[in-house]
């Protein structure tokens, strides 16, 4: 516990230099490390402008092109980068009201989004609009626990996704929130629910196993936690054994530091989410030693705002 | 038989060369961190900029006047209350001047509030993005006691003037109509969002009872009643009166 406190204390650009600053049994030397740094959003709800600058909280904060911006600025760092959009994409500007989400689609395309999973929002127009506007998205949708056979979304969104960086390999499954009772039947229509618990330790399983994956990603729209029995993602994190990471959304959470919960077998699982409307961007940074038995990771989440406001 | 052995060597080999990785508790570290970004990309702003401009030339119209900053709060607000009898208002008189009261549920102002000022088509966008339609339900007294209920249980959603009722143990105490208790036996007619009246936000409770769709946006309605407003002379104002008060002490 006094490590952690001490490790938080430590300034972030101090960490990003951490081989100076770290204990030296934490990393090994740079050279044998390989850098991974996860961004993402969520619940960006078609925010393409920041707030406009009315006095009200969120004025100023957010918008596409500067969040564009500070992704450039990270991934001129140099490391290895996924970015990732945990859905509610959709809704909440009159950009979705007039275009039905073509622009939302367009920008995340521009901004080199690798995956996207689906929020209730985003069957706000049917899920015959959302189907609409996959041909602006040159990044798949990942959605492990629907059963979208019976629907137009039918082969047009994939289950799990596998990255390979050199020898590293990343895997990620994607979990959705129980639409009944959220979402109008007409909209999401022949959407079949499967239970997120049940689905994640299928996919882990495979991810890890079968797949051979060093570190697997859980992409989810249900939530950080709730105060009843909800499925959420830190009951997610509870029931797995696997899975690494979780980004998540839903909830428009804005967590001072990434929360840890342990997993099944006792071991720390990391739950991230970036608020809502782009005005955070979350940051994992991942590294992984190479031939050993090591890896560290260094989260949080940075704010997208106006310094002229 | 020995090609399994073979196999199995093969495997184990390539198990062991190939980087194990995981993570442990002491090398996890965190710093929240406040970038400040000056300027925008400029190519993501020349792929927004058309639609930007032909969406301006729709929204940036000012459609009325608000003489107070409005604010979202529970169990009532004062955007609630301006919403919610706007939505009562423009249902009464579609729906042939038969109505008692209207609910707006909390979950469907998608502001934290608006500022005084100007109101634009815009901002009634931003407020009720939804694509909602008007429903009417009919219920016995005893019905609208448990819809307004599930409401207490929410902490309070935006009720139209008129109506009234305290949060005690998360029920709907004390409620009056226009000063009147409700009557077990009596048909109540009061205007939701199509979502709401078909369950949403765990309203199931309505699936029982008598409902009529009218095929008209919500949000539509609230610019209408704001323009027909504008038009006679008044401005928009709204304020808390006491419509909701909990009493339970969470």
């Amino acid at each position: 516990m006094n490590r952690r406190k001490f490790i938080k204390s430590t300034a972030y650009t101090a960490a990003l230099g951490y081989l100076n600053t770290l204990p030296l049994s934490a990393l090994p030397a740079r050279n044998e490390l390989f850098h991974l740094t996860i961004l993402h959003t969520n619940d960006v709800h078609s925010r393409i402008d920041p707030f406009p600058m009315d006095g009200s909280r969120n004025e100023g904060q957010g918008g596409v092109a500067k969040r564009k911006t500070l992704i450039d600025q990270i991934r001129r760092e140099g490391q290895s980068t996924l970015l990732l959009d945990a859905g509610d994409i959709f809704q909440g500007t009159p950009y979705f009201n007039l275009y039905g989400g073509e622009l939302e689609m367009k920008l995340m395309t521009e901004l080199g989004y690798d995956i996207a999973t689906m929020g209730n929002h985003d069957f706000d127009a049917g899920i015959d609009g959302f189907a609409n506007q996959l041909k602006y998205a040159d990044f798949p949708i990942v959605v492990s626990n629907y059963n979208l056979k019976n629907t137009i979304l039918n082969g047009k969104t994939i289950d799990h996704k596998v990255w390979s960086f050199g020898d590293i390999k990343i895997g990620l499954y994607g979990l959705g929130i129980e639409l009944e009772g959220l979402v109008p039947k007409q909209l999401y229509k022949e959407t079949q629910y499967l239970d997120p618990v049940k689905v994640a330790q299928k996919y882990e399983r495979m991810l890890k196993e079968e797949l051979d994956c060093d570190y697997v990603i859980c992409l989810s729209h249900l939530g950080y936690r709730y105060r009843n029995e909800t499925v959420s993602d830190v009951i997610i994190a509870q029931n797995t054994e696997s899975t690494d990471l979780i980004i998540g959304g839903h909830t428009h959470t804005f967590m001072k530091e990434p929360h840890v919960e342990k997993n099944q077998k006792g071991q720390p699982v990391v739950i991230n989410q970036a608020g809502w409307a782009g005005i955070l961007l979350g940051r994992i940074d991942l590294y992984f030693e190479k031939g050993s038995r090591k890896m560290a990771q260094i989260g949080g989440t940075l704010s997208v705002k106006n310094p002229m406001g | 038989m020995k090609k399994y052995i073979l196999i199995l060597v093969v495997l184990l080999i390539v198990g062991a060369c190939r980087s194990t990785l995981y993570l442990s508790e002491t090398e996890l570290r965190y710093e929240r961190v406040s970038e400040q970004v000056k300027n925008g990309d400029e190519d993501i702003d020349m792929m927004i900029a058309p639609y930007r401009d032909s969406l301006a030339a729709v929204m940036d119209e000012v459609i009325g006047n608000l003489e107070v900053s409005l604010t979202k709060e529970s169990p009532e607000s004062n955007i609630g209350n301006w919403l919610a009898d706007m939505l009562y208002e423009e249902s009464k008189q579609l729906n042939d001047g038969v109505l008692d009261f209207a609910v707006q549920n909390q979950g469907g102002i998608r502001v934290t509030g608006m500022s005084e000022g100007p109101i634009t088509i815009g901002e009634v966008y931003e407020v009720m993005p939804f694509d909602n339609m008007i429903s009417i339900i009919s219920a016995d007294g005893k019905g609208t006691k448990e819809f307004l209920d599930h409401i207490a249980r929410g902490r309070g959603w935006p009720i139209s003037k008129g109506l009234s009722f305290k949060i005690k143990d998360k029920k709907a105490v004390e409620i009056t109509l226009h000063n009147e208790p409700l009557e077990d036996r009596r048909i109540y007619h009061f205007a939701v969002p199509d979502y709401i009246a078909g369950g949403g936000s765990g309203s199931d409770m309505l699936n029982s009872f008598k409902r009529k769709d009218i095929e008209v946006l919500i949000r539509d309605a609230f610019i209408n009643h704001i323009k027909k407003d504008t038009k006679s002379g008044i401005n928009q104002t709204a304020k808390k009166e006491g419509r909701i008060i909990n009493l339970d002490h969470e």
